[in-house]
């Protein structure tokens, strides 16, 4: 009885220094593909800036504002059972973090446009504008990490800016 | 309390193979982002497997290819339901755990981050127990799937509390207020009591408390089983405030193993 207890409370323990001791993150590729069998112990743990996915579209150098790419949705209590659409959204705003992270770690920022998220991201902007009814042959996207409370600065909160990319 | 192992395991096939049935009816209603057009086009996702051996790149372009995914998906839907109808052999958790990697990988590693972990975890519990079954160590098995799946579940409440009470934004509630601004679902109205800094710092620690609180609940089967009530009641506003329904049924799947783990414990040092 009295070793399970001290096994018990020394495995608690091993966790509560692993808390405490920052451990260096473990970067490959399989690692990242796969990290659904790591445990995510910091989730919403802390607020931080948020990034997130702004476009806008131009039609002969005329451009439209920048705006948000994610819609709000409405809450129902049907998407207890069947939520395909906002679990999507919420895939896709993973891909932006990912973005994020990539041009920080990032040595060469000209092979930005090579990486997975960037090209997926460069589609779903295209596949949004693809249900445009107003005329456009540019589009133009950016990310900005937003700070928890405050509102978008465009100036200060950039992270990246896709060149004006052609209609194809 | 008697620890009847096999209910408590299939108590847990039931809803797992409920969890499943709800991703696999969503995956297939989002067919189109993973397809050549998609978002998520192999032509695309694909460089994340540069690294990859040329069989298992091949193996991933055959499993992207828009019919090999439907039929995948929906042999995963019946496997689901046949997980919740019957005791699954250890061919068919293998199925499902095999399924399981393929999608995540095709998703870029997760589709719904907590969701998909827990997911993994409790499938991973029920082949230990299948696959020592298949060899001859049927209640060994058992024993060790379920107290896999309780040992992660409660490190992962526990360790998530722990983080929350270390940080000050939670300690003050300001963090809860600002993630619930930030959801899917838009900023919170004007006149929410979650916009009340007390309110927010109640429900923070009602949180904190609630999570951290697991390893002493576990060693009474009554204290668990009030631990899970309240976890259902805590997933589902996770659900309503932040649209994660996947994480109600994959966490849910995990509470079988914990009021068996908890039973195991009370019994053996509170003599219970």
């Amino acid at each position: 009885m009295t070793a399970t207890f001290i096994l018990a409370g020394a495995y608690f323990g091993f966790l509560f220094l692993a808390l405490v001791i920052q451990s260096q993150e473990i970067r490959h590729p399989w690692l990242f593909l796969l990290r659904s069998f790591l445990p995510n112990w910091r989730f919403y743990s802390a607020p931080g800036p948020a990034p997130r996915l702004y476009y806008r579209h131009g039609c002969d150098g005329i451009w439209s504002d920048w705006q948000p790419m994610f819609p709000r949705f409405r809450r129902s209590l049907r998407a207890l059972v069947f939520n395909p659409d906002v679990n999507l959204a919420l895939t896709e705003m993973n891909l932006v973090d990912h973005l994020a992270n990539n041009i920080n770690d990032l040595d060469d920022p000209a092979q930005i446009a090579k990486l997975v998220p960037y090209r997926m991201l460069d589609r779903l902007v295209r596949d949004k504008l693809q249900t445009y009814l107003a005329p456009w042959n540019q589009y133009q996207f950016r990310v900005c990490a937003i700070s928890p409370g405050c509102g978008i600065d465009f100036e200060t909160d950039t992270l990246l800016i896709s060149p004006m990319l052609d209609r194809p | 309390m008697t620890s009847d192992i096999v209910i408590f395991l299939r108590y847990t096939e039931i809803l797992l193979g409920l969890s499943l049935c709800i991703q696999t009816l969503e995956f297939l209603w989002l067919r189109n982002p993973l397809g050549p057009e998609g978002t998520f086009a192999y032509s695309i996702q694909g460089s994340d497997l540069a690294h990859a051996t040329p069989a298992i790149q091949t193996f991933f372009g055959w499993v992207s290819r828009d019919r090999i995914h439907l039929i995948h998906l929906i042999a995963r839907f019946f496997s689901s339901v046949s997980l919740m109808i019957n005791s699954p052999g250890a061919a068919l958790v293998l199925f499902l755990f095999l399924s399981s990697i393929v999608i995540l990988i095709r998703w870029r590693g997760a589709f719904n981050g907590g969701s998909d972990f827990m997911t993994i975890v409790v499938l991973t519990g029920l082949l230990i127990a299948r696959v020592l079954d298949v060899l001859g160590y049927p209640e060994i098995g058992q024993r060790t799937g379920l107290l896999y799946i309780a040992i992660q579940a409660s490190t992962s409440y526990f360790i998530s509390g722990w983080v929350k009470s270390l940080t000050p934004d939670w300690q003050s509630g300001r963090a809860l207020t600002w993630f619930l601004n930030d959801a899917i679902f838009g900023p919170l109205n004007a006149g929410s009591l979650f916009r009340n800094p007390r309110i927010a710092q109640l429900a923070s620690w009602a949180f904190i408390l609630w999570e951290g609180s697991i390893p002493f609940v576990l060693l009474d089967t009554q204290l668990t089983m009030a631990f899970c009530a309240t976890g259902v009641i805590f997933h589902f506003l996770v659900f309503w405030y932040f649209g994660l329904n996947r994480f109600f049924f994959a966490w849910i799947a995990a509470y079988p193993s914990l009021i068996y783990l908890s039973a195991e414990v009370s019994s053996r040092l509170v003599g219970r």
